[in-house]
């Protein structure tokens, strides 16, 4: 191996700028187009299991078909987490950060998102909160600003 | 049905960052002392089937840059795009299939060269998830505190996990992080993401694996101590997270109870002599042990306390130091391979168990474990 000094070894620095068009698929443009309209939360109800899954899913022909049913905005902290490094795709991207996985009221599953408006030795398992929208919906998961305790 | 037998296994140190090298050249390095050990070269060699990540190596189909380093030229190279255990299994099947001899199994990775947050956070989905920033550090201490709240589990019985770990890791030439550090210690280190401390997440390393598979009517072609592959079990998860119950793990559960029923294991606990298991975090090692039928669930912290599994112990789990000793994305789970081979070829060194017969080696990949591949490796045939 080497024995170079590590100032005479050349690093390229360089990045990858690829813009991406992610589909979301009927169901989640769905989701988001009555979450804009009606500042609302739709999770999809699975015929098979009788499971409220949420986010919302597609069903089919093996899992069942789905059912809109109206979910939240208020649940329940089941595990949380504050994070103590900047988050670099976030503005402000300065920690604290506390993300949380929250059950809707309605729903079976829980999902990602943040907590805010709370002091963070607050933030314990069981707490209830409940979404606060964004004033300028854009069609993605940010039109949920974040939870706040109810 | 055929046997297949781990025939020579090779690992680089691992080191934050390797500037001296570039992705090839690591691969070249385990290639050559696969070589070197075997006595084969690059004509023995009938496949290979690599580990890597284009998004880690920010290059488009990751393994074209290795293919000439390990001797894929006018031959066979195919890729998994995820851990190293899963590649193994990729390769068994090659030779299986009745195509192949041989098989080499490479995985590669240079953390250093990327963005470990924002990689991390790409294996979100960009619909529903992705856009919140969170990464697979930040799922890790959601699951860690689901796991710890449900079983009382304690920062300081997390602690301990380190101590042992990164204690072990000081016998293990290879590993990165690698220090004597009692649980008190460990305890206070900053937070990261609460809960979880600076060593109860593993480092990210820059590192490259390689192992060599042969057909039973091989081996001895390449060595007279080989490993044989006598079970393995691979399941998935639910991708997301608030589908799955984070305390236990389905997919980890079925995945070994496939490979002991391969390996006619039915008391893992007793008929085990060594086991190397994918711990990202500190709090994983207990998780994954419990559900791998080691502890009762819940009794994974009773079982690092009674010193079952510290090396000298009746069942060591991680005498290399496991992944919080060395963390290079999919070439971890190929280590964890490697090791248990080479305790049950006598040939760890300063972290051997005595007399280990039986191994098992654990990989997994994505957030809080979405995938698990188990195998049971064998000194006796």
């Amino acid at each position: 191996m080497s024995s170079q000094p590590e100032e005479e070894l050349v690093v390229y620095k360089s990045s990858l700028r690829i813009p991406y068009r992610w589909a979301a698929g009927l169901t989640a443009s769905q989701f988001y187009r009555r979450l804009a309209q009606e500042q609302k939360l739709y999770g999809t109800r699975c015929s098979k299991t009788n499971r409220v899954l949420f986010p919302p899913r597609k069903g089919n022909a093996q899992a069942g078909s789905e059912e809109w049913v109206e979910v939240g905005p208020a649940g329940t902290v089941t595990t949380f987490t504050i994070v103590h490094y900047p988050v670099p795709t976030l503005a402000p991207s300065t920690p604290p950060i506390i993300y949380a996985l929250i059950q809707l009221d309605g729903a079976d599953t829980a999902f990602i998102h943040q907590l805010s408006e709370v002091e963070i030795e607050n933030v314990k398992t069981g707490m209830r909160v409940t979404a606060v929208f964004a004033e300028k919906p854009s069609g993605n998961i940010t039109d949920i600003q974040y939870f706040k305790p109810l | 049905m055929d046997r297949v037998a781990i025939v020579g296994v090779a690992q680089t140190k691992f080191a934050a960052a390797k500037v001296d090298q570039n992705y090839a050249e690591i691969a070249y390095e385990v290639t050559q002392s696969l070589f070197n050990q075997t006595g084969a070269n690059y004509n023995d060699v009938e496949n290979i089937v690599t580990a890597s990540s284009d998004f880690w190596d920010g290059r488009t189909i990751s393994s074209m840059a290795v293919q000439d380093a390990v001797g894929a030229w006018l031959k066979s190279e195919t890729k998994v795009s995820s851990d190293g255990t899963l590649a193994v299994l990729y390769a068994m099947m090659r030779i299986l299939s009745g195509s192949f001899g041989t098989t080499l199994v490479l995985a590669h990775c240079k953390s250093s060269e990327g963005d470990p947050t924002l990689i991390g956070n790409a294996v979100f989905d960009p619909i529903y998830q992705r856009q919140l920033g969170i990464d697979l550090v930040a799922a890790g201490a959601l699951q860690a505190r689901a796991y710890m709240e449900k079983y009382n589990i304690t920062q300081a019985d997390l602690a301990e996990v380190v101590a042992k770990n990164l204690g072990n890791a000081t016998r293990n030439p290879n590993a990165q992080r690698a220090m004597s550090i009692t649980a008190q210690e460990a305890m206070q280190a900053s937070l990261v993401a609460d809960p979880l401390r600076e060593y109860d997440i593993a480092p990210n390393s820059d590192g490259a694996c390689a192992i060599l598979l042969a057909r039973e009517d091989l081996v001895s072609k390449f060595t007279d101590k080989p490993v044989w592959l006598s079970g393995v079990g691979h399941y998935q998860d639910n991708y997301y997270l608030g589908d799955r119950d984070l305390t236990d793990s389905r997919a980890l559960e079925k995945a070994a109870l496939k490979a002991y029923s391969m390996a006619g294991i039915t008391n893992p606990r007793k008929e085990l002599d060594v086991v190397e298991l994918y711990d990202t975090f500190s709090y994983q090692e207990l998780l994954w042990s419990e559900v791998l039928g080691l502890a009762e669930r819940g009794k994974g912290a009773e079982l690092l306390h009674s010193g079952v599994t510290k090396i000298g112990g009746e069942l060591p789990i991680n005498p290399s130091g496991g992944v919080l000793g060395a963390h290079a994305m999919f070439v971890a789970g190929l280590v964890r391979v490697a090791e248990a081979a080479l305790q049950l070829r006598g040939e760890a060194g300063a972290h051997q168990v005595e007399g280990a017969r039986r191994a098992l080696a654990h990989g997994t990949v994505g957030p809080c474990g979405q995938t698990h591949c188990v195998w049971i490796l064998s000194k006796d045939k």
